[in-house]
């Protein structure tokens, strides 16, 4: 479904991620492990369109999509929900989620996916009009997602979603995010946390400054003891 | 008809009457001052469109006002004076030598006018952030106030123009801040409202679900800039005489202070600013002179600003998003890091 070719992003003359090349298959979870600075916001943003490649190629269902800006890709149907949640703090929670459907036109596919957000997030609901600045981090964390399921993507780009919150609640989110799978969206899943993102992801790449260091099936990686050390501790 | 659509309606109805009443019943002294703030909300409505709901931070608000001030005063000036007073004569495409314009679309054309230098420029200087996208706005109206000095043949340079004709009263400028008022509502109330508030919140985020940045913090700005030049038009012919002078920083920070202290990012906020400010102003007016003390109301104002800065940095109707972000709820909250 996706395919990133030799993918190098700098940042002025400072290159951030070096050839790396990954794919992504329609209907799994697949996810970029690594340390901070790796490289794994870095190639969640050239997919998405925000940073520029200096080098390579995107395919999106074997389209070219390398040159197109971010909001023809949410059209495609790819959809960012960006690190640290990039909730519009000041809005409600309802207008946060109508937001998510801003690239969509039919009225009433938008009224009809909302009250299925709704229905997936209940807590969300209760709040509709609160002010998001206002939600503790895992509600923010979930309206991201719902935001982000309301541009209806087929592609989702979650990056570090369980930054910042307690165990109890990356479970639960957990939880919702393969349940969204469930539902036929694929994604692709960033995160520092490699045993919670390991636990549901159905393929692994792991990114060491910049480049692709080891990938696999998450069984397999789960197992290697290079694995085991660095990024499970154990 | 939806609710908030009909309280328009009626709001218009009311505030025809209480122009109607003010203008049978009050003295003229009076009058004026209402007058003063109904062109003030205008600027500072229109402000806050930029400033508050676009978070883009523009101060050039002054230079669109001198553009639709000084275009709608050479659009109406009287023939018979544009000689005597070497003002130039209008080109064919404005209506010929011997046509002078009623003032309502002329002080459409001053706010579009104002637009068009607001297209012209923001291209450019929308893509500064914060701070520079301030300086640039600024640097925007030095120019502005330097042309309308140096070409004096349109202009009359630093001396200015006088003998505008009075044509602004009570109810052209309370109609002019309804309009001004509804539209900016209208637009905020959208879904283009939503994206320019999206984007001031976050402007990553907003543009990875499909907003175009550049597209709507320009329209935002051309809009602001609109009604900016409408109120610049209604105050040269309220004042009856403009010069390059009246338009500068000043009159910028006075509509900045107005904003800020109302509450940006609110319908209500910068009429509350203007009313509260101006009403200071012409209370302490009395006092200022017999004190001697020219430019007290100024300080005041400065002090204020900070005051406010500091208490309540979201203004007198602003609501702040942080209030439940102390220290004492994020322990109590787990796991909160909004």
């Amino acid at each position: 479904m996706l395919k990133v070719e030799g993918l190098t992003v700098k940042y002025g003359v400072i290159p951030a991620v070096v050839n790396v090349s990954l794919e992504v298959r329609e209907g799994q979870i697949v996810t970029l492990l690594g340390a901070n600075g790796a490289g794994k916001t870095t190639t969640l943003k050239a997919v998405m369109g925000v940073l520029r490649p200096a080098v390579g190629k995107i395919f999106y269902r074997g389209q070219d999509i390398t040159s197109l800006s971010p909001s023809l890709r949410v059209r495609l149907g790819i959809a960012l929900v960006p690190e640290g949640r990039g909730i519009f703090n000041r809005l409600t929670v309802e207008e946060n989620l109508l937001l998510g459907a801003y690239s969509r036109s039919s009225r009433e596919e938008i009224v009809k996916d909302l009250e299925e957000i709704y229905l997936l997030f209940p807590r969300l609901a209760e709040r509709r009009k609160q002010i998001a600045g206002t939600l503790s981090g895992g509600e923010q964390q979930m309206l991201a997602l719902g935001r982000g399921l309301m541009a209806r993507p087929q592609l989702m780009l979650l990056d570090e979603p369980s930054l910042g919150l307690a165990p109890l609640v990356v479970r639960e989110l957990y939880t919702l995010i393969e349940k969204i799978r469930d539902q036929g969206v694929t994604i692709l899943l960033v995160e520092q946390s490699a045993l919670v993102a390991l636990g549901i992801a159905d393929y692994a790449y792991v990114l060491e400054s910049g480049n692709v260091k080891l990938f696999g099936e998450s069984e397999v990686l789960k197992s290697l003891d290079e694995v085991k050390r660095v990024y499970l501790g154990g | 008809m939806k609710r908030p659509e009909l309280a328009f309606v009626w709001g218009g109805i009311l505030l025809f009457l209480g122009v109607f009443l003010a203008s049978q019943f009050l003295n003229r002294y009076l009058i004026h001052i209402l007058v003063l703030i109904g062109i003030y909300s205008i600027a500072t409505v229109s402000l806050n469109l930029t400033n508050g709901y676009a978070g883009l931070f523009s101060l050039g608000h002054a230079a669109f006002m001198a553009i639709g001030a000084y275009a709608s005063t050479l659009l109406t000036f009287p023939l018979p004076l544009r000689e005597a007073y070497e003002l130039p004569k209008l080109p064919w495409f404005l209506g010929g030598p011997d046509f002078v314009w009623p003032f309502f679309p002329a002080l459409c054309m001053g706010g579009a006018l104002a637009s068009f230098a607001a297209l012209l420029i923001g291209a450019p200087v929308l893509r500064l952030r914060g701070h520079y996208l301030s300086v640039a706005s600024l640097g925007f109206v030095v120019i502005v106030t330097t042309l309308a000095k140096t070409m004096k043949g349109i202009t009359r340079g630093p001396m200015g123009i006088s003998a505008i004709p009075l044509y602004t009263n009570i109810y052209w400028t309370y109609l002019w801040l309804f309009i001004t008022v509804y539209v900016i509502w209208r637009i905020v109330h959208s879904r283009f409202g939503r994206a320019i508030m999206a984007l001031r919140e976050d402007e990553t985020a907003a543009q990875v679900l499909g907003v175009y940045p550049m597209k709507y913090k320009l329209f935002s700005f051309v809009v602001g800039a609109f009604f900016a030049g409408v109120a610049g038009g209604l105050y040269a012919h309220f004042t009856k005489a403009i010069r390059p002078l009246e338009f500068s920083f000043f009159l910028t920070f006075q509509i900045v202070v107005m904003l800020i202290l109302g509450g940006m990012g609110t319908t209500a906020g910068p009429i509350v600013g203007v009313v509260s400010l101006l009403t200071l102003r012409y209370a302490l007016k009395p006092l200022e002179e017999h004190l001697k003390i020219y430019g007290m109301i100024e300080l005041i104002y400065a002090v204020l600003l900070i005051v406010v800065m500091l208490w309540k940095p979201e203004g007198i109707v602003g609501r702040s998003p942080g209030k439940k972000k102390r220290p004492t709820r994020v322990l109590e909250g787990g796991g909160s890091h909004g």
